[in-house]
């Protein structure tokens, strides 16, 4: 008899349970949203690049010039020119700790040698423009989980890898020229009409820099990061035996989202 | 760190940081490139030019004649000195039975040279300064089966770039391969030959296909000695 009792009230209660549950709903957490230390970053970056000029630059002609500008020593004359590079980044993180990261952008760099007194040249420049494809690895010095919920230091990184010339966009020599009618000795500036002279630059890269959230999803970037050439800038097929490398230094800020 | 020092992220954004990388890649600009050509203070020694086309082309060296290339040939010159020196060259159109040029004879400038020893193919693409225009030529392969109709050339029929010639593909023969005509091939090109005795026409074009689902009017590339050539399939009739 009780048997039959407890097991009817035990069906009842079983089936009031939901009935139960429907009027007093449990609370939920509040939700809290967060950007994931893990998630894709995806930025825009720009900023300051300072060129610094390697080993011999080639006698040039520019225009009708009688005489080439002559060869000229980065040792002896170079400087540190000032260039610039914009470029979109997108990061994948392996882990908290270490992320693939790449970059599309442009890239102008700048070479500067001093005048030579002794041969008449003035003081002469070189800017090329290229696009650039850069890929690397990101490993994270300091990363703050708890920064991705809101505003704060989320990273300090240093980054390593390869950043390749994939294409040349723009050039401008300046330097001394001779004028054919006259011979007289005067400064001239004049462009190569074609990519055939430039290789495709690669250059080692070596950087650090940090990000700051501004939001949840948003971070501000800060990166310098340097550029060593691993080959020359002009083609053996056009000057046989140049050498002429360029290094870059960069300083760059961003804007980014991550997800 | 003490956030009520910054602006607020959507003051920063929406003005101040896109603002701030616009105006970076506006100041730091493009490079501006100089009218005056640079070349290289070293002696440039040879350039090569291969014909690939169905018919001779006029070599220019600085704008001067240089040679004429028959169809399919490869010739080098010795240059042997320095600074800028520019080539082009123009396609050579046959004539028909009244002494008129029949297809387009376009004029390709390649530039400076600035390879020591530079080779230039002559092919049926046309870099986008070409004169008139670029873009990419064909030649139609005509083989004329029939035993009574010699019939004349008429290509990209009823399109804008209609083209009534009397060149004339005689019965029993096939188009000149060394000497052949060329036209401006695109997605609707096509070639009618009509009989030069009667209203009888043969009609190819890219859009009806053949038993083997291939376009009936397509450029031949089946061999690799074909390509550049500008050629298409056989058109049998």
């Amino acid at each position: 008899m009780n048997l039959r009792l407890y097991t009817l009230l035990g069906m009842v209660a079983v089936l009031a349970i939901p009935a139960v549950a429907q009027d007093r709903p449990l609370r939920r957490p509040p939700v809290v949203e967060s950007a994931s230390p893990i998630g894709v970053y995806l930025g825009a970056k720009g900023g300051i690049v300072a060129s610094s000029p390697r080993r011999v630059f080639p006698s040039i002609i520019i225009g009708s010039s009688t005489t080439g500008s002559g060869e000229i020593s980065s040792a002896q004359y170079g400087q540190v020119g000032t260039g610039n590079r914009f470029g979109v980044e997108l990061t994948i993180p392996f882990s908290e700790r270490v992320a693939l990261t790449t970059e599309l952008g442009m890239l102008t760099w700048v070479t500067r040698f001093a005048a030579n007194p002794s041969t008449g040249r003035p003081a002469s420049r070189f800017d090329v423009q290229s696009f650039n494809v850069t890929g690397g690895i990101m490993v994270n010095l300091l990363n703050d989980t708890s920064a991705y919920r809101d505003a704060g230091l989320r990273t300090v990184y240093l980054v390593g890898g390869i950043d390749i010339g994939a294409g040349h966009i723009a050039n401008r020599f300046e330097s001394l020229a001779v004028d054919s009618a006259t011979s007289l000795v005067h400064t001239a500036d004049g462009s190569f009409t074609s990519s055939d002279p430039f290789r495709n630059l690669v250059a080692l890269r070596f950087g650090a820099g940090t990000r700051y959230a501004l939001s949840t999803h948003f971070e501000l970037q800060g990166e310098v990061a340097y550029d060593y050439a691993l080959n020359s800038v002009f083609s053996r097929d056009v000057i046989p035996d140049n050498d002429f490398a360029v290094d870059n230094f960069m300083f760059r800020v961003g804007l980014g989202y991550r997800f | 760190m003490n956030l009520s020092t910054i602006p607020s992220p959507p003051f920063l954004l929406r003005t101040a940081l896109p603002l701030f990388l616009v105006s970076l890649i506006l100041l730091g600009g493009c490079v501006e490139e100089s009218s005056s050509v640079l070349t290289f203070d070293v002696d440039l020694e040879s350039v090569t030019f291969n014909n690939h086309l169905h018919a001779s082309a006029v070599l220019y060296q600085d704008g001067a004649v240089l040679d004429t290339i028959p169809a399919h040939q490869t010739r080098t010159y010795p240059i042997g000195r320095h600074g800028p020196i520019r080539y082009a060259w123009r396609l050579i159109a046959p004539y028909d039975r009244y002494g008129a040029k029949v297809g387009v004879e376009p004029y390709v400038d390649l530039g400076v040279q600035y390879r020591l020893r530079e080779t230039y193919n002559i092919t049926n693409d046309l870099p986008s300064g070409s004169q008139p225009k670029g873009g990419t030529i064909f030649t139609p392969i005509i083989v004329n089966t029939t035993s009574l109709y010699d019939v004349q050339l008429l290509v990209n029929y009823n399109e804008d770039d209609q083209v009534r010639t009397n060149y004339v593909i005689r019965h029993g023969s096939l188009i000149t391969p060394d000497s052949a005509p060329y036209f401006y091939w695109h997605s609707t090109s096509n070639v009618r030959l009509e009989s030069t005795t009667n209203s009888y026409y043969w009609y190819f074009s890219r859009e009806d296909t053949t038993a083997s689902g291939d376009p009936e009017l397509r450029l031949d590339e089946s061999l690799s000695e074909y390509r550049g050539t500008g050629r298409t399939n056989q058109l049998v009739f």
